[in-house]
């Protein structure tokens, strides 16, 4: 089954159906940065108009993909420009992810890397990384809910040498 | 019917768990059914692919709390280590004397990947004279009653020989070749032999004698004339106005040689160094008043171990060079550190700019990083520039030390 292409406009758009069977109609350019949608729909004419199942992603991570890519493809050519466009795309990227549990950005990593939306992965896994830059083992366990499967004796021997990795610089991972 | 070609492969997704526990190998694939009705408090799991891009993003040193994390997380520390050789860089290292007793030596280390400059707080070494550095890595001190050297990447350990050179020298070369440290030349005047040449073994802690510097370097053979550099078999000296190469080999205790590396007639002082393996040398060309440029070349050397001038490598960039010179109006006094594939640059009447050079695909990427340790106070102050290979197990010590602060 597929949804009749809009013809009548002039820009062309893309159907993406998400795991829970909700279709997306997106801008042609804005789909494009999906490496997934590209690669399907390629170079050798599989027909626009076909609807893409994207059965990994759920819509909730889909609208803020959508999201993410269109803002980003507006930023971008005005940062080309000058230094004033330069940053704005610096602020954007800082701000764009302070919102969001660090749960909420693995859900996200995980449907961009499927649908491999590259900017918007970088993003995400750096948005990941300053949030547990220099923090100590215990509270990047926690935020992760990871055990450790080190046995007793080798978990008290790491502790023991690495005492300083343990300890300090923590703040309570205040994660909803 | 959709047909789905092209479509890419379904990532290998394990089901949500509290724990990562389990093998990655074995993970299988799930397709995400029933999203909505995940459970809000689970967490996606970070592993594989996914962390290591994550970790990919992380500074070295912050890399070393997520080190113990988990035995997987080790093992992807250890993954993206390997595979992002961009991301780990030698470290620039800029040692600075107190010109006054105790003469204290406070070290800055400055690491190219993350452009990040850290305090290296080493114990206190104990003064035994000025602060010098022949070539790269090494670290050394030497008055007549004592001689004191560092091999380590951070200097933070130093040694010294139970006994000091049998001949009295006030600024030798000194070199590390292997397990050897060669001094050579440097003599007093009233010394038999200023050319005299001696080599410490650091396994068995006995000095020997070998055979003297060649009759060339008579006039010259302190480390202000003479450019040095090792690599675990031989060390190479050239004097700096002519070019002039000689090798010592460590084994027969014998100098080859001379080799004249002197090429393009406007260069006027020369410099050596190894990159990747191979020796080069810097051209500085014009005159001692008016510096005009750097060039690099690599340097041949023959089955018989003969050396000649090669091709020209790199040319630094005018802008470079004007860093380089900086204001302070003096005649530029120029050195070279190399590690790896990696050059440093360093003026000593003017060092608050550092030049970088990395050799990659056969050509150069030409850099400057303001010197941070330059200051009013440290302007005076007797400062040397050593290159340190700093992997994840020498910042692990270094930390444990206390030597390195995480902050």
């Amino acid at each position: 089954m597929s949804t009749e292409e809009d013809t009548v406009q002039e820009k062309k758009t893309i159907s993406l159906k998400t795991s829970d069977d909700e279709v997306f109609e997106l801008e042609e350019n804005v789909a494009m940065e999906f490496g997934t949608v590209k690669a399907f729909f390629g170079d050798d004419g599989v027909p626009r108009d076909m609807m893409m199942p994207i059965p990994n992603v759920h819509s909730k991570e889909l609208t803020r993909i959508i999201d993410f890519c269109t803002k980003h493809l507006d930023l971008k050519p005005k940062a080309e420009l000058d230094e004033a466009g330069k940053k704005e795309l610096r602020k954007f990227y800082k701000e764009y992810m302070k919102e969001d549990t660090t749960e909420r950005i693995m859900e996200l990593i995980l449907a961009a890397d499927y649908l491999n939306v590259n900017d918007f992965l970088d993003l995400l896994n750096q948005t990941v990384a300053d949030r547990i830059s220099n923090k100590s083992v215990e509270y990047v366990r926690k935020l992760f809910g990871i055990e450790s499967d080190y046995t007793p004796e080798e978990e008290e021997a790491l502790r023991e040498q690495y005492a300083w990795a343990f300890e300090g610089v923590d703040e309570d991972p205040a994660e909803d | 019917m959709v047909v789905i070609s092209q479509l890419k492969p379904i990532r290998l997704l394990l089901s949500p768990s509290l724990c990562v526990n389990i093998n990655m190998a074995l993970a299988v694939a799930k397709p995400r059914k029933n999203h909505t009705k995940r459970s809000v408090e689970e967490e996606a799991p970070l592993y594989g692919d996914v962390l290591e891009s994550v970790l990919s993003k992380l500074h070295l040193i912050h890399l070393l709390p997520a080190c113990h994390v988990s035995k997987s997380w080790h093992r992807a520390v250890s993954s993206t280590l390997r595979f992002s050789s961009n991301r780990v860089k030698p470290w620039l290292v800029v040692h600075t004397q107190t010109t006054r007793f105790p003469y204290v030596v406070s070290s800055r280390a400055y690491d190219p990947a993350s452009n990040v400059w850290l305090d290296v707080e080493h114990p206190p070494v104990k003064s035994v004279s000025t602060l010098r550095s022949s070539h790269s890595t090494l670290l050394y001190m030497l008055s007549p009653s004592k001689f004191a050297f560092s091999l380590d990447a951070l200097h933070l350990e130093w040694s010294s020989t139970n006994t000091p050179p049998l001949v009295w020298r006030t600024d030798p070369i000194v070199a590390a070749v292997g397990h050897l440290i060669v001094v050579a030349g440097g003599g007093c005047d009233y010394e038999d032999d200023p050319l005299a040449v001696e080599m410490y073994d650091v396994r068995n802690g006995k000095w020997d004698r070998c055979e003297s510097m060649p009759a060339i370097f008579k006039d010259s053979s302190a480390s202000t004339w003479l450019s040095v550099a090792a690599d675990e078999r031989r060390m190479y000296v050239t004097e700096k106005c002519s070019a002039v190469t000689y090798s010592f080999d460590p084994e027969s205790k014998k100098w080859f040689g001379p080799y004249d590396l002197c090429q393009d007639m406007a260069v006027f002082s020369s410099v050596i160094g190894f990159l990747n393996g191979c020796l080069v040398l810097a051209g500085v060309v014009g005159e001692a008043e008016a510096v005009k440029g750097i060039k690099l070349w690599d340097v041949k050397m023959s089955d018989d171990e003969s050396l000649e001038l090669g091709k020209m490598i790199g040319d630094m960039p005018e802008t470079m060079v004007a860093k380089l010179k900086g204001e302070s109006g003096c005649e530029p006094l120029i050195s070279m550190s190399c590690i790896g594939g990696q050059v440093c640059f360093q003026n000593a009447s003017d060092p608050s700019e550092l030049i970088l050079c990395e050799l990659e695909n056969g050509g150069c990427r030409w850099s400057s990083v303001r010197n941070d340790v330059v200051n009013d106070r440290t302007r005076l102050q007797k400062m040397v520039v050593t290159w340190a290979n700093v992997g994840l197990p020498e910042l692990q010590k270094a930390v444990q030390v206390g030597a390195l602060k995480l902050n």
